[in-house]
């Protein structure tokens, strides 16, 4: 690394500009103990890689989907017994259905686990209303509670298709 | 101790492992009814008398995590049956049964206390 002074930049920058292709950093001290830094193209690449990819998943994705598949992530690791009292490992059939669900619905659930081996999808709308699905390894569980309180129930087969009409429906009623 | 419950009794549940918990806090700040469900069988301790420092107290000789707390009338008013099953481990223990024959609580049981439980700090 070279370290430079502010002042010595005019005269060097040509001769650093050689050298920070090849791979040098020139480190430049301004003021107040801060620094300047001549990268070359290949440093920067490496440097935002990270961040690239990150704002490029979040382009594809949106920030609540990355949130649920990380999350789904967390769920898939948790092992027998995960709650101390006997609870078993989340299936791995329920895991892959919600995972293709949560690539392509348009309002993105809260996922939790649940102590009887299933995942539990949870939507509020901005009306209060409160949509639940309990996904089993061979159903669907649904949940419905509307503004004025009243109780829905009922149970399906999961396919996505439908459940996504479900949601959506959901949120049309609060609009 | 003895059933019938009253409606004032405290009931104790100890949720999850502090590793696990995290995962059952909603975006609004509020528990998910996924923590009541279980199996198993809701197991609870009743506060029997008890203050709460000491029922805290008993319970973390046995349990590691968050205990929440409802009321017996909590889950009255959603129509779950509270039993009182004494174990060796403890003469506390009881159970939040979906009904007098069904032992698993409903989505909509589990909501109710979900939105009345307490968490004991």
């Amino acid at each position: 690394m070279i370290a430079a002074k502010s002042m010595d930049v005019r005269d060097n920058f040509k001769s650093w500009c050689g050298q920070v292709a090849n791979g040098e950093i020139v480190q430049i001290m301004r003021p107040g103990n801060t620094y300047v830094y001549l990268i070359g193209q290949d440093t920067y690449d490496k440097l935002t890689t990270k961040r690239r990819m990150e704002a490029y998943a979040s382009y594809l994705f949106g920030k609540d989907k990355i949130t649920n598949l990380k999350r789904l992530s967390e769920i898939e690791k948790l092992t027998d017994n995960w709650n101390n009292n006997g609870a078993g490992k989340i299936p791995a059939s329920i895991i892959k259905s919600v995972r293709k669900l949560l690539m392509t619905i348009e309002f993105q659930p809260e996922i939790f686990p649940t102590a009887c081996d299933a995942l539990q999808l949870e939507w509020d709308n901005s009306k209060g209303e409160y949509l639940e699905m309990e996904i089993l390894e061979d159903s669907v569980n649904v949940f419905q509670i509307d503004s004025e309180g009243s109780e829905l129930h009922s149970t399906i087969e999961f396919d996505e298709e439908a459940v996504k009409a479900l949601v959506r429906d959901f949120y049309d009623r609060a609009v | 101790m003895t059933e019938p419950f009253e409606a004032g009794e405290r009931l104790y549940r100890a949720v999850y492992p502090p590793e696990i918990m995290p995962m059952f806090w909603k975006e609004n700040g509020e528990i998910s009814s996924a923590v009541f469900k279980d199996k198993r069988g809701l197991s609870v301790e009743r506060s029997g008398g008890r203050e709460e420092e000491t029922i805290m107290g008993d319970m973390r000789l046995f349990f590691s995590g968050m205990i929440v707390r409802v009321l017996a009338a909590d889950c009255f008013a959603c129509r779950a049956v509270v039993k009182y099953l004494p174990t060796k481990r403890s003469i506390f223990h009881s159970e939040i049964h979906g009904g007098e024959d069904r032992i698993l609580l409903s989505q909509a049981q589990c909501k109710h206390l979900a939105k009345s439980a307490h968490v004991c700090e």
